[in-house]
């Protein structure tokens, strides 16, 4: 017993000596920490080093109350712009790389590190990079770098979710299929001049939208297979404000800044960012403790309470640009009638629902467009306020009649409805037991089946027609700042729904089709938002896909943090190089 | 000794086969695919399906699960899907912590859970004995999850004694080795106490019935009767003999442990094979899950296989042939 007992703690030692020193810490490259240290070791950056003398000319840097600590839950670790698909991710790679251009806080584009001009055709992009723009390692950014980041979406090695930021440009299929070698989309015409080729027919004033990818230096990422080029995700370098020191998995990305940042007017005032691995019940207890100085809580009335009393923080929310939905199968005997729809929608008090929820964080949905966006209707939309009367009739009008066992049957048809719920967050069981009160008054025979979100997205996604066993299912998303509608939910020819396209409410009219398509190609804004509108209409009235709830996104911060900038339209990496510290 | 040994490695081939089919079946079954992570909207039914081929998920499960078998013979654990990345390398910094968690917990079960169970059962229906039975019902009985926030509200928020989150503070810079596994240590006392409570409740349990069983046997009367002090009996004669099943019970509750695991880093957010497996799991990363159940199985078969082995050595009643 006692041989085990000493062997269990000699190896429980062992472990502590290799779990403290070892792991596979990605540390940055070389350069990336204190290229101005003394001593050439890159531990000189702690307080007693003294040795360093940083561009900026603080001593000790970084200094560690100069950090800003932020919360993550799942960062993926892929640190690359044209792989990364997950929001912690995609901050990580907002403060490594630049992209050509960016966005303002009305959502408008705007240069950042290009300049463009689009031919009067539309079909063509122009960028002209700005001056002395160099990565982190020093290397100059030019338009190689470009048309390299562009052309490896395109390439037939990319596995990837940024295919469709290339798909509308000249030449991709057959440069994707590998039947050439060159990409006729990505013209390099000199050192800072690049020219993107749109497809005949693609042109529409969405495609700018797809050139604020985060540049990759050519010199570093192009390697010779595509595991090479992957390998890198966890050591990233870019051009952009910080670079990466350390990341640890499931434990935290330790950011630097980039004291050669190439526009010194531009230059972050903060050493460096800790972005922290901290489960959303701990977030509280960091902030209560000092020990956080910015997060995204979960939105929820709850958490707005907790945070509004709380000593030495602040909390803030704003309008997401996004949409919470819940999504018909209109394929169904059941719900192939648009009355019976919205007779499931007045008996749904979705205002009560909000309430109970998110408090004032949140507000009843009208229309596949968030009222952040310039395109969103500001009337004529019907809310489906509460009312049971209402619904009894349209259901009647649509030939649903009571049966004797208070469920409604037409032509053989029981009102049998299936919903597909999951539970990885509260809000989609939440509101299915809130129907199944409602609508049981109805005359609707509800059963919920609860599973995992990965499970409703395999059950509903991608799944042909004839297999198709659900009736209702409910999701959120973010959608881009164009408006435009196409590809996504909304019943598209080519989203051949035999194959299981994103259409899952099966619904399609041509006309409706044509108009979405119309709205993208139109480059005239007015008339772009009228079309919108007359798109919102049809969707307020068929809703083959019923908009829940329009919601708020919550951030905490630390009452340290000044000049932090958040809005639906920039977050909080936009610029976090205005950000800085009181200590 | 040596034949038996022989005889139980052989014996584990065909049961880890059947362990790999039905696991491999386990997750064929589960609904859902690796691909969310690249489905966007905007991504035509055309592209789906290039990437479905580019991941070899158009085969059918048979041709996979054989394909699969041979590389995970051969040592080759595939790369995850999510995160293109080798498996190796996603789960290699993942182990030492997850060992750490558990041996630690371990030790803690062993450590206060044995004596606590001695005790027990040599002042048996006192108030110390009732009031660890109370305390070990509450042990077994607490949900570790529920139990580690309370740890955390208590000891991390209100006194501070110990970290919120994390295995390191990354903005600590250790002047040394032993300052390193100092820091480190600490930020594991709250999820080795997490971890190991239903261990300290277990192993009292089973070494109080143990050795209130061995109490009670002639030898010890004989023991007792050649004038030797309570103390050599209990500790000399009694506990030994008492520990014999304890042993056994320490190769089966490695697996309880690493199961425990997943809870625990989750709730501490330590890196670790747990929390890798739940991700795994909720975004069906399929050789990441793969791995680490095949991984699992091995630990536990190699577990039972020791505490039998160990059994053998402890208890020379105990023959094999």
């Amino acid at each position: 017993m006692k041989k085990i007992l000493a062997t269990l703690l000699a190896v429980s030692l062992l472990l502590v000596m290799v779990a403290a020193c070892g792991g596979n810490a990605n540390t940055g490259t070389p350069d990336s920490g204190t290229p101005d240290s003394g001593t050439g070791t890159t531990d000189s950056g702690t307080a007693d080093g003294g040795t360093t003398d940083s561009g900026t000319g603080d001593a000790g840097f970084p200094d560690p109350n100069n950090i800003l600590r932020f919360a993550t839950t799942g960062i993926a670790g892929n640190f690359n712009p044209i792989l990364a698909n997950n929001v912690y991710d995609q901050y990580v790679v907002s403060l490594i790389f630049e992209g050509m251009i960016s966005n303002d806080a009305s959502g408008t584009f705007i240069p950042h590190i290009a300049t463009w001009e689009v031919s009067s055709d539309h079909l063509t992009y122009t960028f002209t990079l700005e001056d002395s723009i160099t990565f982190s390692d020093g290397t100059p950014l030019t338009a190689e770098d470009v048309a390299f980041t562009y052309t490896t979406i395109a390439s037939p090695e990319y596995i990837g979710p940024r295919g469709y930021a290339v798909a509308s440009l000249k030449g991709y299929p057959e440069f994707r299929a590998g039947d050439t070698d060159t990409f006729e989309g990505v013209e390099v015409i000199d050192e800072k001049t690049v020219a993107f080729h749109i497809a005949d027919g693609a042109e529409s004033p969405a495609n700018i939208q797809f050139f604020g990818f985060g540049i990759l230096p050519k010199h570093i990422y192009d390697v010779a297979t595509w595991d090479d080029f992957t390998a890198l995700n966890t050591s990233p370098v870019g051009s952009g404000w910080f670079v990466m020191e350390e990341y640890r998995d499931k434990e935290f990305v330790l950011l630097h800044r980039n004291n050669d940042y190439w526009n010194t007017s531009e230059k972050p005032i903060l050493d460096g960012i800790l972005m922290s691995e901290i489960p959303e019940e701990s977030l509280q207890g960091a902030f209560m403790t000092g020990q956080l100085d910015l997060a995204q809580p979960q939105t929820s009335s709850d958490n707005w309470d907790a945070y509004s009393v709380m000593d030495g923080v602040f909390v803030q929310s704003h309008l997401a640009n996004g949409y919470t939905y819940l999504q018909f199968n209109t394929l169904t005997p059941q719900l192939e009638d648009y009355r019976v729809r919205q007779a499931l929608m007045y008996s749904l008090d979705r205002q009560a629902f909000i309430e109970a929820l998110f408090g004032t964080l949140g507000s009843v949905g009208l229309a596949p467009i968030s009222p952040v966006s310039w395109a969103f209707p500001t009337s004529g939309l019907n809310d489906y306020a509460f009312d049971m009367d209402r619904a009894s009739a349209l259901m009647d009008d649509a030939g649903w009649e009571m049966g004797a066992d208070g469920v409604r049957t037409k032509g053989g048809n029981r009102m049998e409805l299936k919903w597909l719920v999951y539970d990885d967050v509260a809000w989609p069981g939440v509101l299915s037991a809130l129907a199944a009160d409602s609508w049981r008054e109805l005359g609707v025979d509800l059963s919920i089946d609860i599973m995992d979100f990965e499970t409703v997205q395999a059950l509903t996604g991608g799944v042909p027609i004839e297999e198709r066993d659900f009736s209702i299912y409910t999701m959120g998303w973010s959608t881009a700042i164009d408006p435009d509608l196409t590809g996504g939910i909304f019943g598209m020819e080519d989203d051949t729904m035999d194959q299981g396209g994103f259409n899952q409410s099966g619904w399609f009219r041509q006309d409706v089709h044509d108009k979405m398509l119309e709205a993208l190609r139109e480059f005239d804004q007015g008339r772009r938002a009228e079309l919108y509108k007359e798109l919102a209409l049809i969707f307020n009235e068929q809703l083959p896909t019923a908009v829940v709830s329009y919601r708020y996104f919550v951030w905490v911060n630390s009452d340290r943090v000044q000049g932090l900038d958040i809005g639906p339209f920039v977050d909080w990496t936009y610029h976090v190089n205005k950000i800085s510290l009181a200590n | 000794m040596g034949t038996y040994i022989v005889r139980r490695l052989l014996q584990l081939i065909p049961v880890f086969l059947g362990i790999m089919v039905i696991l491999f079946t386990i997750v064929e079954l589960s609904p859902g695919g690796p691909l969310s992570a690249y489905l966007s909207p905007r991504m035509t039914p055309a592209l789906r399906a290039e990437l479905v081929e580019r991941f070899g998920l158009n085969d059918p499960p048979v041709t996979r699960f054989f394909i699969w078998l041979g590389n995970m013979l051969r040592g080759e654990l595939g790369s995850s899907i999510r995160l293109q990345r080798p498996v190796v390398d996603v789960l290699a910094p993942m182990i030492s912590p997850t060992l750490l968690l558990m041996s630690l917990s371990m030790v803690f079960s062993v450590l206060v859970g044995v004596p606590a169970g001695i005790i027990s059962a040599t002042k048996q229906y006192t108030i110390a004995d009732n009031s660890l039975t109370v305390f070990s019902l509450i042990g077994i009985s607490m949900p570790s999850f529920f139990f580690g926030l309370l740890l955390l509200r208590y000891f991390s928020v209100e006194l501070q004694w110990f970290p919120l989150f994390g295995m390191r503070d990354a903005l600590y810079k250790p002047p040394n080795a032993f300052a390193n596994a100092l820091h480190v240590l600490h930020h594991m006392v709250l999820p080795v106490i997490v971890l190991g409570m239903g261990g300290v409740a277990t192993f009292m349990r089973y070494t109080r019935s143990s050795m209130l069983e061995v109490i009670k046997s002639d030898y010890i009367r004989t023991a007792r009767a050649k004038g030797l002090t309570e103390k050599v009996v209990i500790y000399r004669h009694a506990l030994r003999n008492a520990m014999i099943p304890i042993i056994t019970l320490l190769g089966f509750w490695i697996p309880s442990l690493l199961s425990g695991a997943v809870i625990t880093e989750s709730i501490f957010a330590l890196p670790g094979i747990g929390r890798t497996a739940v991700e795994a799991v909720m975004t069906r990363d399929y050789p990441i899950i793969l791995s680490i159940s095949t991984m699992m199985a091995i630990l536990t078969l190699l577990s039972t296989l020791i505490a039998d082995i160990l059994y053998a050595a402890a208890d020379p009643r105990i023959k094999y042939d």
